[in-house]
């Protein structure tokens, strides 16, 4: 008798999540990413996009509530979530978005023209195994625009986390519904951004496997449970409370139907992956460690060896193949020294200085974060009260703050550590949702996911005013290194702007402020072309210096410094005789400097 | 001797992968193969000796072995200053082949 019902339901959610991508599809054509202001791409979606986002998520809220729904269809509904929360910019942005996209594009073009890797150059070149992979795969698939491919990187990489997260969460709870709205949570809080075509978005999936690997197959076997050596050592008070946390149900694992050359091969796996991990990212390395260490010092994993083998490969990496990156730069070594990121780390740092809309953004990525892990802790609470084992998740929700020591500064950092734990965040989180009475969690499940959803749209695209390139901006960058021969000076006022795509090696990049101050600037705009002029005829020749709108939009979102101070200090240069204007369109200017002795001639 | 089909599956991609790289094949079929083999194929041919009887999972392992495997190749090829990613390929390739034939060599253990 319940089969028409049944079929019934499924039909409904069948044509819900289709209504759901109809409206978000059509919202965006009503989008015009030039009108975005200091709050980002929030403040042009239509309407329709909420309700969108909206629909989708209460018909999803009440799918999973029910405990018994299909499994397809549930992932039909994260698949359209993943679309629809990450694939905004690919639709309504004529060019890639975000600096650091371009920046990394150069880096796989070096690799793919020369061979090799340089690294006395950067950071990047150090731990290359991103660049070199992708260079590997463009130039075997003989994909000639990277860049265009690199665009669909947030899509890709979100997609490809599904599977490892899936695996995480159902080896933290048999509840089919904490680890599908556990899923949910995670796409609508991973407001970080990090997932663009970057070294941290593939590393993030590895770090994800290794996790995953240990959590499925080696959890504690309770047979052989010991307690760790330094227990002993702490005081009596401390330790009952460990061993509280420590106690409860385990959920099923799958360890048991293994055979032993299964296990001893998961391990051979986990460290393969994890050594892919090594030489491609800085920081990441630290947090697998932190991760599988943190289990192991809590009794979490059989596999207690495993955090050595992982110092071993991570300390080797760096002690014989960073060695000429280290001698120069020793105090950023776990941190990437772009000017974008110190942007948003600024963003989450006190900085009082932005733009009044931009300090809103600012609230509410830390007001998501704040909610999320507030709610994540009284999940683990409520799971512990209800007698579930919340120690080792707990441990793996903490294990990567300590990662802040490691790093010189400090907003960046966060926004990492934050990342790290997020998997284990959001599954105490739908602990908490779900361990409420029945009757109320279809309702408090969509509040709840609808409102991270909007705090997500106004952090992750917060920034959009100056992530977002324009193609008159792209197309200045294309005529700069037309005009520009190898060797020249290449000055932008600051770093974010869509260039470093090719001629990463070959060109001479560096910013005008902070040398030459935005007061000095702002104030005198024509004396400033001359301290302008100095600063360019130091370096080698030729210089040229572009200025961009989205370099302003960077000026005014991070430092409060108006647009009309650029647009001036653009005509005080187009005025004076020592720059000569190359090219020049509504949202880019080229220059170049006039060598004294040339100009007379 | 059994044929373990999924396994023989990564093996014909890799020698598909092999051909369209060597003959220069066009998009976006070159493409679509080389990305597909390159990010499956190896790790899928390693991952079926595990016998895990989790789909999800094989699938998963497939993907972060293939694509460690692919990092170490291209490291390999970067630090000996032997940049060739076709031969890149034919490497993955071969060590595909390799696992397929071991996989299919070792009847899987009975279980009721």
């Amino acid at each position: 008798m319940k089969r028409p019902q049944h079929s019934l339901t499924i039909a409904t959610h069948l044509a819900l999540v289709a209504i759901a991508v109809a409206t978000w599809a059509n919202s965006l054509h009503r989008i015009h990413i030039r009108s975005v202001n200091d709050l980002g791409l929030i403040s042009v979606l239509p309407v329709e996009t909420f309700v969108a986002l909206a629909l989708l998520t209460v018909g999803f809220c009440v799918l999973v509530s029910r405990g018994r729904a299909a499994t397809a269809l549930l992932v039909l509904y994260v698949l359209a979530l993943i679309v629809m929360l990450y694939a905004i910019p690919n639709f309504v942005e004529h060019e890639p978005r975000f600096g650091g996209t371009y920046r990394h594009v150069g880096i796989v073009q070096y690799v793919i023209a020369t061979g090799h890797v340089n690294p006395s150059v950067d950071a990047f070149f150090n731990w290359p195994g991103f660049f070199v992979l992708a260079a590997f795969v463009a130039k075997a698939a003989g994909i000639k625009n990277v860049l265009g491919v690199a665009a669909w990187a947030p899509l890709f990489y979100n997609l490809m986390y599904l599977g490892p997260l899936l695996l995480i969460l159902r080896a933290a709870s048999i509840d089919r519904r904490i680890v599908w709205y556990g899923i949910w949570l995670f796409y609508a809080a991973d407001w970080i951004g990090q997932d663009y075509f970057s070294p941290q978005g593939l590393t993030y999936f590895l770090y994800l496997v290794v996790l995953a690997i240990v959590l499925t197959w080696f959890p504690r076997d309770r047979r052989l449970v010991t307690r760790p050596a330094w227990s002993a050592r702490v005081p009596p008070a401390i330790r009952s409370a460990i061993a509280r946390l420590d106690a409860g149900q385990d959920p099923p694992s799958a360890a048991q139907e293994l055979s032993p050359g299964a296990r001893a091969g998961l391990i051979v796996v986990a460290t393969a992956v994890f050594a892919a991990v090594v030489p491609s990212h800085q920081l990441t390395p630290f947090a697998a460690l932190a991760g599988v260490g943190a289990l192991a010092l809590v009794n979490g994993t059989s596999v207690r060896t495993m955090p050595y083998v992982m110092t071993v490969l991570t300390g080797t990496w760096i002690s014989f193949m960073t060695v000429s990156y280290l001698a120069g730069h020793s105090r950023d070594v776990t941190g990437h020294a772009g000017k974008v990121e110190g942007t948003l780390a600024a963003s989450l740092s006190n900085r009082l200085t932005g733009s009044q809309l931009h300090l809103a953004v600012v609230s509410g990525r830390i007001g998501v974060s704040i909610v999320l892990w507030s709610v994540a802790a009284y999940g683990a609470w409520r799971a512990f009260r209800a007698g579930r084992r919340v120690l080792p998740y707990v441990a793996l929700a903490l294990a990567s703050f300590p990662i802040i020591l490691l790093q010189p500064y400090g907003g960046e950092i966060l926004l990492r550590v934050y990342l790290f734990s997020l998997p284990f965040m959001v599954f105490f989180a739908a602990s908490a949702v779900f361990l409420l009475p029945t009757r109320v969690i279809p309702v408090v499940s969509s509040l709840f996911a609808v409102a991270i959803i909007a705090g997500f749209l106004l952090a992750r695209y917060g920034n959009e005013r100056m992530d977002y390139f324009t193609k008159g901006e792209v197309d200045a960058v294309e005529r700069l290194y037309a005009v520009a021969p190898p060797g020249s000076s290449l000055f932008a006022l600051e770093g974010n702007l869509p260039w470093k795509f090719k001629g990463y090696t070959a060109y001479r990049y560096d910013r005008v402020v902070p040398s030459l101050e935005w007061r000095r600037i702002s104030s005198h705009p024509r004396l400033a072309t001359r301290g302008l002029a100095d600063l360019l005829g130091a370096k080698p020749h030729p210089a040229f210096l572009i200025i961009t709108r989205s370099q302003a939009a960077a000026a005014e979102l991070g430092e409060g410094v108006k647009t009309r101070v650029v647009t001036r200090f653009e005509q005080a240069i187009v005025a004076s005789p020592r720059f000569r204007t190359i090219y020049r369109n509504r949202d880019a200017a080229v220059f170049m400097l006039v060598r004294q002795g040339a100009s007379r001639r | 001797m059994r044929l373990d089909w999924s396994a023989a599956g990564a093996a014909a991609l890799a020698g598909l992968a092999v051909v369209v790289v060597f003959a220069g094949t066009s998009q976006p079929l070159r493409g679509l193969v080389v990305v597909a083999f390159v990010a499956i194929g190896p790790g899928y041919a390693m991952v079926r000796l595990l016998r895990l009887r989790d789909r999800l999972a094989e699938a998963i392992l497939a993907v972060a072995l293939s694509l460690a495997a692919a990092i170490a190749i291209a490291l390999v090829m970067v630090y000996s200053h032997l940049w060739s990613p076709r031969f890149g390929v034919a490497i993955l390739a071969a060590v595909t082949g390799a696992f397929a034939i071991a996989g299919s060599r070792f009847e899987p253990e009975v279980r009721s």
